[in-house]
């Protein structure tokens, strides 16, 4: 599918306004592949309210191009185990059951790695005494913040924790009902990627033609053919590697719906923070066509799966 | 006493392993009947995460009251302090032999 070759009229979209609740994650391979910028100028061209998730809660960046207009923070706390020692016998089996490994027991009350629990309760549930009691632990912090149209829902997680899914199962749970979601999920093709796309409707691959780029490419739409979740593609920096992505693509059978050139005037603008479509009618223009194909591409594949 | 160290080989001539929590082959010297026994960590070697703590578990469960190891992350060693084990830190490239021997002749520091 050529760029801009599917036009979708305004009307129609507005017409059906219950298909118009969906989400869209967004993931690449590796980093550095300017995901958060397509995803942020994508959500500023919808002339509508747009949510969008950050979930790479290790290092989120959506916020920098926002500026800072916090409406809300909140900590994000799970369940941690407490053992009681009176009741416990050391039998073990909270160890054994625990799939993170966060409960080491020898034969005495065992000793907990907070840092490594997910908090699934289940340690509590396998004790045959009683002897877990619920605790509470926070593990990071998710920040709200509007500038626009833009919601923006940040997940940061504490520094020393192990695992960044918990926090980003808390941040989707804030994904609300008929509007239309965008998730930056964070790099690469691993348990937090899979987490944060999860249940979406679409998810948009953003790549770039190097050799790397394109095997890190084909982790992810492997993923997410498991997950059957329809896949676009967007080639960002175009020119500046020498591999041919739509070849790459056609393989699979996965439509390329926009390339952005590698172009200095897009980096400036990255780099002081500002979104590119705000700067550059030019890229507006670019983005609106691309903002169209998706929303199109996405009622067309999303309801596909939806008669399964 | 038993005195546990995590190997490369099956023998006691072989070098000590440098990854405590992923070594596949520890080896167990007793040193009331001066035998010793090599015994499997396969399972927590390929852990995602808590290999080192799994491992801790493991030997501490055979009733181990001396490691001697290269190199002991924080959160195992803290499972071998609450379970009494001593762990003495032996130089790279030694030999199961070797930290035997440098452990009677009290030339190892503690970890
Ligand atoms: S809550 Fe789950 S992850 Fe945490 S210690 Fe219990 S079993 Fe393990
Ligand atoms: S399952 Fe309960 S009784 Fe058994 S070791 Fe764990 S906390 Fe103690």
């Amino acid at each position: 599918m050529k760029m801009g070759s599917v036009k979708l009229p305004q009307k129609e979209n507005k017409g059906k306004k219950n298909k118009s609740n969906f989400v869209v994650a967004f993931a690449s391979g590796k980093g550095g592949t300017g995901k958060t910028s397509v995803v942020l100028n994508t959500a500023r061209v919808l002339s509508k309210q747009i949510f969008v998730f950050d979930c790479d809660v290790e290092e989120p960046n959506c916020h920098i191009f926002l500026g800072n207009y916090l409406t809300e923070k909140k900590e994000v706390t799970i369940f941690n185990p407490i053992i009681n020692k009176e009741q416990c016998t050391g039998c073990g089996e909270c160890a054994r059951f625990c799939e993170e490994k966060a409960l080491v027991c020898w034969g005495s009350t065992p000793i907990l790695f907070p840092e490594m629990c997910s908090g699934c309760k289940g340690c509590k549930l396998v004790c045959p005494t009683n002897a877990i009691i619920e605790g509470e632990r926070e593990i990071g912090k998710i920040e709200v913040r509007q500038a626009g149209n833009i919601h923006l829902f940040s997940g940061i997680m504490n520094v020393g924790e192990e695992s960044p899914v918990p926090i980003i199962k808390k941040l989707k749970d804030m994904i609300p009902e008929r509007n239309i979601s965008f998730i930056d999920a964070p790099p690469g093709s691993s348990c937090p990627v899979v987490a944060s796309v999860l249940n979406s409707n679409y998810l948009v691959l953003v790549a770039e033609e190097t050799p790397f780029g394109l095997s890190d490419l084909q982790l992810v739409i492997e993923l997410a053919k498991k997950m059957e979740i329809p896949v676009g593609v967007v080639n960002n920096r175009k020119g500046l590697g020498k591999e041919n992505i739509s070849d790459f693509l056609k393989r699979f059978d996965i439509p390329l719906l926009l390339e952005i050139p590698y172009d200095k005037e897009i980096f400036n603008a990255y780099s002081k923070g500002k979104l590119i479509v705000d700067e550059s009618k030019k890229y507006r223009e670019l983005f609106e066509n691309f903002a169209r194909l998706l929303l199109d591409e996405v009622e067309k594949k999303a309801g596909k799966n939806d008669q399964k | 006493m038993k005195i546990a160290i995590p190997l490369l080989g099956k023998d006691m001539s072989s070098p000590v392993n440098d990854r405590f929590g992923r070594a596949e082959i520890f080896v167990i010297f007793d040193t009331s009947t001066t035998s010793f026994e090599i015994i499997d960590n396969s399972d927590n070697k390929s852990l995602q995460q808590g290999a080192g703590t799994q491992t801790a578990e493991f030997i501490i469960k055979k009733n181990v009251n001396v490691l001697l190891a290269n190199n002991v992350g924080p959160k195992a060693l803290k499972v071998l302090e609450l379970a009494n084990v001593k762990v003495f830190r032996v130089p790279e490239g030694t030999t199961a032999e070797q930290a035997l021997n440098l452990y009677n002749e009290g030339k190892l520091l503690l970890s």
